[in-house]
């Protein structure tokens, strides 16, 4: 499952359950973090340490991504490292199971940034060489060091910004997917702070050796006939996992059943574009008609709106706005026609109170990319009578193996 | 048209090298130094492999290696230049000329991210079997240009027993954040993800045999999209 769709969704899910809640350094790009020797071997400890101490927000721009995260769900720790060189900087502190990150950012003016990349061929470039050789001879790192691309960057600046210039050096050692990270990118102005511009700061220790995700990667991959289904549990867990808590957290009773991983070509034939989308919508309406025959009824627009508030259009908005500001606008993210919310059998809950929802989603193929098939994911979710353990419960739980089946059955025949 | 222009309709640019890059190009409004003038006095200049490049072992290693033995390539510096790559195309056979440019004070192993850089460009025209034939079907220069950068990093990872850390930046410090479409040669930051993602492709996909030309339409089908995202 793509990342952001896992990931953002539970904004838009809470939104239509109507559960959702709601300075400038005027100074030339500075290259000094990654060849700071010191300071990657001081973040290292510091991540390696058990220091969680979280400090409160400090400043205008600290209390307005502080803002930003929590709309994402995000728990956020402002933390204070102890590094000089990261003195000009806010740092933020994650832990994602055993892998940990620092994320530190510093309001610039966006023109310097701009600037500096307009320039790059006279003179930049060789700034950035004496900067990738330093930081590559540093201990703390495993001599590779590079620019970096948007891809690279982490998932936090673009909840808050788009990227622009970055660099990335390995950490050294035995540390397992260990990175750390340096750029500038174009604030979001709806962060309404005075800055245009973020520099930022990103350390990773993660928790699994380079061989070790490859593997884990390979091990999400299934045969399904002709395709690679490779399933996000992991992620696509997360996210509902933080949707029944917050249905719980508001004294809902809720229970969520869920499928869903991205789709690759595998051995099946070669289609063009509109060929495979057309593919991923016959197999949202293999998932809607498998419902439909265990007795949920499709909403149409209407319905829809009189039951949440919000019709589909309106949904896929949300969708889109709900994505990171830095990548919103990348291509892959298009809900397209490719969404379908069902309401379930009524007498499936106990005295009738309660209700059952599903909701499919397909994401369409990305342009350009022969072997992508998109992605689907869709989740069976009761609550009141119907999130109870029990019956329902059970009922949930087979009627998602039931529909993911079905699928399946449809995608080992297709060519 | 004159003799040269006709001698020289061709030229895939690699970039220089950061070290050499601001002494050395003088490049003309396409990129490619003369390539459209006749009896240039800097042409003049050019001569036979002066740096003997050719007989580099690791130059040498690469060519094999990519299978180019026996192929009809010429290595020519020149005083003032770009590295390029150069097709005859009224030849009955596909020839080629890997231009570099004659730098003083930098040793030779900066040389060899980007003659492989053009090596795979001989690579990429002789599998579509002319260079019409291949710019008909990969007009876009950056898609050709990252295309080279990716088998370069097949070759440095697979091949070359030299590493590939070190030639990495070779390649991605000459990106540029703006330079024109018709010679685009993409980002630092996407240069060096088609250069890595040639140098790791074989580790994520390790059943892939290593064949560099469907390695490279693969990176053209498949891989390009998420280096320019």
């Amino acid at each position: 499952m793509r990342m952001l769709f896992a990931k953002l969704a539970p904004t838009v899910l809470l939104a239509m359950l109507g559960l959702a809640g709601g300075s400038a350094i005027a100074a030339d790009v500075r290259l000094d973090l990654l060849s700071s020797c010191d300071l990657l071997s001081q973040t290292l400890s510091y991540l390696k340490s058990s220091d969680s101490s979280c400090r409160g927000t400090r400043s205008s721009m600290e209390r307005s991504i502080d803002r930003r995260f929590k709309e994402r769900q995000a728990n956020t720790c402002f933390v204070e490292t102890g590094a000089t060189a990261l003195s000009r900087f806010s740092c933020m502190r994650f832990n994602f199971g055993n892998a940990r990150d620092l994320f530190c950012f510093s309001g610039r003016d966006h023109d310097d940034i701009d600037r500096f990349m307009q320039s790059y061929d006279s003179g930049g470039d060789k700034r950035v060489k004496r900067y990738l050789d330093a930081a590559a001879s540093c201990n703390a790192t495993n001599g590779d060091a590079a620019h970096a691309k948007k891809l690279n960057a982490p998932g936090q600046l673009h909840m808050i910004a788009k990227f622009d210039i970055g660099f990335i050096v390995g950490s050294g050692g035995n540390l397992p997917t260990g990175t750390f990270h340096h750029g500038f990118a174009s604030l979001d102005p709806d962060l309404k702070v005075a800055d245009s511009g973020v520099e930022y700061f990103y350390a990773l220790f993660g928790s699994e050796t380079a061989s070790q995700f490859v593997a884990r990667k390979r091990g999400r991959m299934k045969a399904v006939g002709s395709f690679k289904f490779y399933e996000d549990e992991e992620e696509v867990g997360g996210m509902y996992e933080k949707l029944v808590s917050e249905l719980r957290r508001n004294g809902i009773d809720a229970k969520l059943a869920s499928r869903g991983g991205s789709i690759e070509q595998g051995t099946a034939k070669s289609r063009s574009e509109s060929e495979k989308g057309r593919l991923v919508s016959s197999w949202v309406e293999v998932l809607s008609s498998s419902l439909e025959d265990e007795g949920f009824e499709t909403f149409d627009d209407d319905d829809l709106k009189r039951s949440t508030g919000i019709g589909y259009d309106d949904f896929r908005r949300r969708f889109k706005s709900s994505l990171p500001y830095g990548v919103r606008d990348d291509d892959g993210n298009e809900l397209s026609e490719n969404l379908v919310v069902l309401a379930g059998p009524k007498n499936r809950c106990q005295r009738k109170r309660g209700a059952l929802i599903a909701m499919i989603m397909g994401i369409a193929p990305r342009d350009g990319v022969q072997r992508d098939y998109g992605a689907l994911t869709f989740f069976v979710l009761g609550i009141g009578e119907c999130g109870k353990s029990g019956a329902a419960a059970r009922y949930i739980d087979e009627i998602a193996k039931q529909t993911y089946g079905e699928l399946v059955r449809v995608m080992e025949a297709t060519p | 048209m004159s003799s040269l222009s006709r001698r020289l309709p061709v030229c895939l640019l690699a970039s220089l090298p950061l070290l050499i890059a601001a002494s050395a190009t003088v490049s003309g409004p396409d990129g490619c130094l003369f390539a459209n003038t006749d009896g240039s006095t800097e042409a003049e200049r050019c001569s036979d492999d002066p740096l003997q490049l050719m007989r580099d072992p690791t130059i040498a290693n690469a060519i094999r290696s990519m299978g180019l033995e026996g192929q009809s390539i010429r290595f020519e510096g020149c005083e003032r230049a770009s590295f390029a790559t150069i097709s005859a195309p009224s030849a009955r056979e596909l020839r080629f000329v890997v231009r570099y440019p004659i730098l003083r004070d930098v040793p030779t192993s900066q040389l060899v991210a980007p003659i492989v850089h053009e090596l795979s460009h001989v690579v990429q025209v002789r599998e579509a079997g002319s260079y019409a034939k291949f710019r008909a079907k990969l007009a876009d220069s950056r898609r050709v240009e990252l295309g080279a950068d990716f088998l370069a990093g097949v070759v440095f990872a697979n091949y070359l027993s030299v590493g590939n850390l070190k030639y990495q930046n070779s390649l991605e410090l000459v990106g540029r954040y703006r330079e024109d479409s018709f010679a685009a040669h993409g980002t630092p930051g996407q240069r060096n993800a088609a250069y890595r993602l040639g140098a790791y492709f074989l580790l994520n996909q390790p059943n892939v045999p290593l064949d560099l030309p469907k390695l490279h339409l693969d990176f053209q089908e498949n891989g390009y999209a998420d280096v320019v995202r």
